[in-house]
């Protein structure tokens, strides 16, 4: 709903603090900001060629003038506004519910009585715009946002002109095709009659989920708009006769908006939201909670860290404690729900906390989602297992479809659900750069343990977390690697684009470390994606006299590789993308994968002997049949940090709720012993492998005999170099 | 444990520190150019597209022969206000276009007759004056059509690996890069980015024995055709002010990278590029 504010932007303007960007048209860019007293605002800045016209500036101020004298509930303030300056801005109450597009969209009609209510209000609304002398001109689903208390009709007449004209054959016209009056499509002014026609389309939208005169491109829309009947079909009761009086072709025939108020008086609502179905009303209190944590970013925060929010003040409390109540209602099911599990048994005595685990469906991913949910299943078991716990857990899984999208709706969906405590993931790179975004607004805690690129930091940089190293990190660990084996000799590295944007981050470390930190030699190439040039860069490297070789790309890329450098004799050691591990290319290469290295984080704790790695490896064998997969240890290792540390947030009275921002504070500064290394995270909530200990952490796995077969540790490696020589 | 520690330790600190903000300053400085949307350009038809479609050029709408492709990159508007307000032409101000710069086994920049599979390519020069004790900017906007996309997408790898091959490269006799890092950001990975490929390298360039200052090296790629910056800070500027210069040279591409956009959306190469400040899909 709204991305970061780009570093060209202002920090401030007038007596507003710009938090966030919540869209840029034609005209300007709108801006979240906030008052010294706290409030939000949505504050538009033009921007452009009108800015300077000083008919533009005329009219601008003209109509703000106007705006400040609407006097209605259900119309969002003008807060203030300066017509003189260089760029003309405009602020508004800020209202964070979705538009009744987004609302339909995602929840499908609204029942009649709904829809009743929205009509007398949103007449009500026009009314007051029309005796101030204004004319809305773009009544649309868009421009109508959903509260508790009722809808709210937003971007009244002002600071609009060309960026939302439609442009036809028959000239500019103001609104939008599909809710504009007929008059407007011919090109006549809009009238206060015209905004009624709008309203009318807006109800029948919010009734049927479709406009009256359908979907198309604007031309066809205009046509239908002034030449053909409404479709009124699925528009129900007493609405019906109303609806097509607000549609009539001339405008004369229409009712007045303070007629239609008057006819819908008796459905006015209470402020509780109960005008809503339950799965709006859902979104429209999650909506809610996420704008509450909406960052403040005074620059002088000093105060104790423990304190994520700053200035809640007493209103802002009050609302988030009716959101939030209202979102513990129900979980809104996602369309990628796998579905529940490990409910563990009625107690009325102990409440219930949900763990989610956000993976990502397809076959690229499947490994790791697969992995996380294990391990969240079985460490979660575990605890429900404690006689002496006093909440019990259970754990929901979401997968997205690797787009950010849906991403975030997988996001918004654990965040809107409040006994859900900490969420494991995302596992997929994109994914957890764009969610990190929705969890970091809602204040819920979450650890990837399955990425390596930290832009998630930006956008959300006090509950997201990384357990998982750097792509780049592991580049140099490669040269960690040769070192200590004394294999650093003169080496080809063929970077394959192909492969994702984490082979140039691993790459460039490798070819920047066995150079300048080993002193070694090295031939780098860099391959273009979709086309065919990997065989011969492979070519090239070796004709350059290489004697180690290290190929970063797609699976496939690196099993041709294998085979190409067994059909030239190459024997030197050879190293693969560390996101291979665990992949199918031992079986695929056969024979010429033999020897190949992959250096990772993962560690197959099957071949430890520690009591912890011993333990962990037959409770994995008990419940799934197998030993832990890849990347099973390290999720479980992070469930088992969630879980730990929350469980040091939650309140010791039962009644009392822990709140969700403790979590974050408290992961900043853990320091977790896991099966097979310790946790702590740096100034990027990043897995922070400087800390000592780190090379007995990270694992040289070899393919032989068609399985990837972990060599041991760096450390290891280390000390039985030492020893023999 | 041996002496390797700290010193692998160390580096992989700074590098976990580079790969986390793209080399300098608070965030990566491809978050740092403005990102494909409606504020980009005076040019940018706000009709045209979604905020997550890159500016393209697609090849049946790109020139065909040198001839065709010296007039597109000469027609091609880049004004000096489009890197910042300040900004004037140099002397010379253009290249010739049937050469442009390739990066030797020696790593130093020479200028050579373009290959077969390169049809024009157009360096333009501009400077931002020194000025109240900010030292003067130089910009470098390059635009080069390939002869298909396969072309442009290897001259990108060639680009990566150039940083890759040679991180210090000498621009001339003397100028000298140090220190390159490069990011690579492709709209096909899913990423947000400007153009079908953005790249951006930042580094230190220093000029004879002097202080090292700020280099930064952009480069989109629009189908067949990429667009490539270098500014060269002069001394004297913050944090701040050298992340501004950064940022408007990446506006100025912008701008360059959203004509090419609405020439190719327009269907006319041979239609004047500069851009008109009129909306619509109509115009």
């Amino acid at each position: 709903m709204s991305e970061p504010l780009r570093s060209s932007d202002p920090s401030r303007i007038a007596g507003f603090r710009l938090l966030r960007r919540l869209g840029a048209g034609g005209m300007g860019v709108v801006y979240l900001g906030r008052t010294d007293s706290g409030a939000l605002a949505a504050v538009k800045v033009i921007r452009g060629e009108g800015a300077g016209d000083e008919d533009f500036r005329a009219r601008f101020a003209r109509e703000v003038e106007l705006a400040r004298r609407v006097d209605s509930p259900w119309v969002v303030p003008v807060l203030d506004a300066d017509a003189e300056t260089r760029e003309p801005w405009l602020a508004t109450a800020f209202v964070p519910g979705p538009s009744i597009a987004e609302a339909v969209a995602a929840h499908g009609p609204l029942p009649s009585q709904a829809v009743r209510v929205l009509g007398g209000l949103l007449a009500g609304a026009l009314d007051a715009v029309h005796t101030a002398g204004l004319v809305h001109r773009d009544v649309k689903p868009g421009n109508v946002l959903l509260a508790l208390d009722g809808p709210h009709l937003i971007d009244f007449g002002i600071a609009r002109a060309a960026d939302d004209t439609a442009l036809t054959a028959s000239g500019l016209v103001v609104g939008t095709p599909g809710f504009l009056a007929p008059e407007q499509a011919e090109g006549q002014p809009a009238t206060s009659a015209s905004d009624v026609f709008a309203l009318g389309c807006v109800l029948a939208y919010a009734s049927t989920g479709t406009p009256p005169f359908g979907t198309g491109t604007p031309d066809a829309l205009m046509y239908r708009t002034v030449h053909d009947e409404p479709e009124l079909a699925g528009v129900e009761g007493e609405l019906r006769p109303l609806v097509e009086r607000c549609l009539a072709k001339d405008p004369a025939e229409r009712p007045t908006a303070d007629d239609i108020r008057g006819l819908l008086a008796d459905d006015a609502p209470d402020a509780s939201g109960g005008w809503l179905p339950d799965p709006v009303a859902r979104m429209v209190a999650a909506r809610a909670a996420e704008s509450l944590a909406f960052p403040d970013v005074e620059p002088t925060v000093l105060d104790d860290p423990a304190v994520p929010v700053r200035h809640p003040g007493r209103r802002r409390l009050l609302l988030a404690g009716g959101a939030l109540l209202l979102a513990g209602g129900g979980t809104g099911a996602a369309v990628w729900a796998s579905g529940d599990d490990e409910k563990p048994a009625a107690s009325p005595a102990r409440p219930v906390y949900v763990l989610g685990v956000h993976t990502t469906a397809g076959p690229a991913e499947a490994a790791v989602s697969r992995a996380s949910a294990r391990a969240a299943r079985l460490a979660v078991a575990q605890h429900n297992a404690t006689p002496e716990r006093s909440y019990d857990l259970k754990v929901k899984v979401l997968a997205d479809k690797g787009d950010a999208d849906t991403a975030r709706a997988v996001a918004r969906t654990f965040t809107a659900d409040r006994d859900v405590v900490a969420v494991l993931g995302p596992v997929a790179e994109l994914p957890m750069q764009r969610a990190a975004t929705v969890y970091g607004a809602a204040g819920l805690t979450h650890v990837s343990s399955t990425t390596g690129t930290q832009d998630y930091f930006l956008t959300s940089p006090k509950t997201s977390f990384q357990s998982s190293p750097a792509h780049a990190a592991l580049g140099t660990w490669i040269g960690l690697h040769a070192y200590i084996t004394r294999q650093v000799v003169r080496a080809g590295v063929v970077i394959d684009r192909a492969g994702g944007p984490a082979m140039q981050d691993e790459g460039t470390q490798v070819v920047t470390n066995w150079r300048t930190v080993l002193k070694g030699e090295v031939v780098p190439r860099v391959v273009a994606e979709a086309t065919d040039d990997g065989p011969k860069a492979v070519r090239d490297v070796l004709a350059a006299g290489v004697r180690a070789f290290v190929y970063l790309g797609a699976l496939d890329a690196t099993v041709r590789t294998a085979q190409d450098l067994v059909t030239a004799r190459f024997t030197g050691p050879r190293w693969m993308q560390h996101r291979l591990y665990g992949s199918d290319f031992p079986r695929l290469a056969g024979a010429a994968g033999d020897g190949w290295y992959v250096v990772t984080d993962a560690v197959d704790p099957s071949v430890l002997t520690t009591k912890r790695a011993e333990d962990f490896t037959a409770a994995w064998r008990k419940r799934y049949g197998s030993t832990p997969e890849p990347y099973a240890t390290e999720a479980y290792d992070s469930v088992g940090m969630l879980l730990a540390e929350f469980a040091r947030t939650v309140p010791a009275g039962a009644r009392r709720r822990p709140v969700r921002a403790d979590l974050a504070v408290r992961l900043a500064k853990v320091k977790y012993q896991g099966i097979a290394r310790t946790y702590a995270f740096g100034d990027f909530h990043q897995y922070d492998n400087s800390s000592t200990g780190w090379a007995d952490e990270t694992f040289v796995h070899e393919v032989r005999g068609g399985r990837f077969r972990q060599l041991g540790s760096l450390g290891d490696l280390h000390r039985a170099a030492e020893s023999r020589s | 444990m041996a002496g390797w520690r700290p010193v692998l330790g160390a580096a992989a600190g700074v590098l976990l520190l580079a790969g986390c903000s793209g080399g300098s300053g608070d965030e990566p400085r491809a978050e740092g150019t403005p990102k494909k949307g409606a504020d980009a350009s005076p040019s940018v038809s706000d009709s045209a597209s979604p905020e997550n479609e890159p500016y393209t050029l697609a090849e049946d709408r790109a020139p065909r022969t040198r001839a065709e492709a010296v007039k597109f990159v000469r027609e091609l508007t880049v004004r000096p206000d489009y890197f910042g307000t300040g900004y004037r032409e140099r002397d010379p101000f253009e290249s010739d276009p049937a050469e442009w710069a390739v990066l030797g086994a020696d790593c130093l920049w020479r200028r050579e007759t373009l290959p077969g599979t390169v049809l024009a390519s157009l360096t333009r020069a501009y400077e931002l004056p020194a000025k109240g004790g900010k030292g003067p900017v130089y910009v470098s906007l390059t635009v080069t059509v390939h002869q298909d996309v396969v072309s442009a997408r290897r001259d990108m790898a060639g680009s990566l690996e150039e940083a890759l091959r040679c991180p210090g490269q000498q621009l001339n006799a003397t100028d000298r890069v140090l220190d390159l890092f490069s990011r690579a950001d492709a709209f096909a990975d899913g990423r947000t980015v400007i153009s079908d490929d953005d790249l951006t390298e930042t580094g230190t360039w220093v000029a004879g024995g002097g202080k090292a200052h700020p280099f930064d090296w952009y480069k989109f790629r629009m189908g067949p055709v990429t667009v490539a910056a270098t500014a060269r800070h002069g001394a004297g500027r913050t944090e701040t002010e050298d992340s501004t210069v950064t940022t408007d040279m990446g506006k100025g591409m912008t701008f360059v990278a959203a004509s090419i956009d609405s020439r190719g959306r327009a269907g006319d190469a041979g239609a004047p590029a500069e851009p008109t400040g009129t909306k619509g899909a109509g115009q």
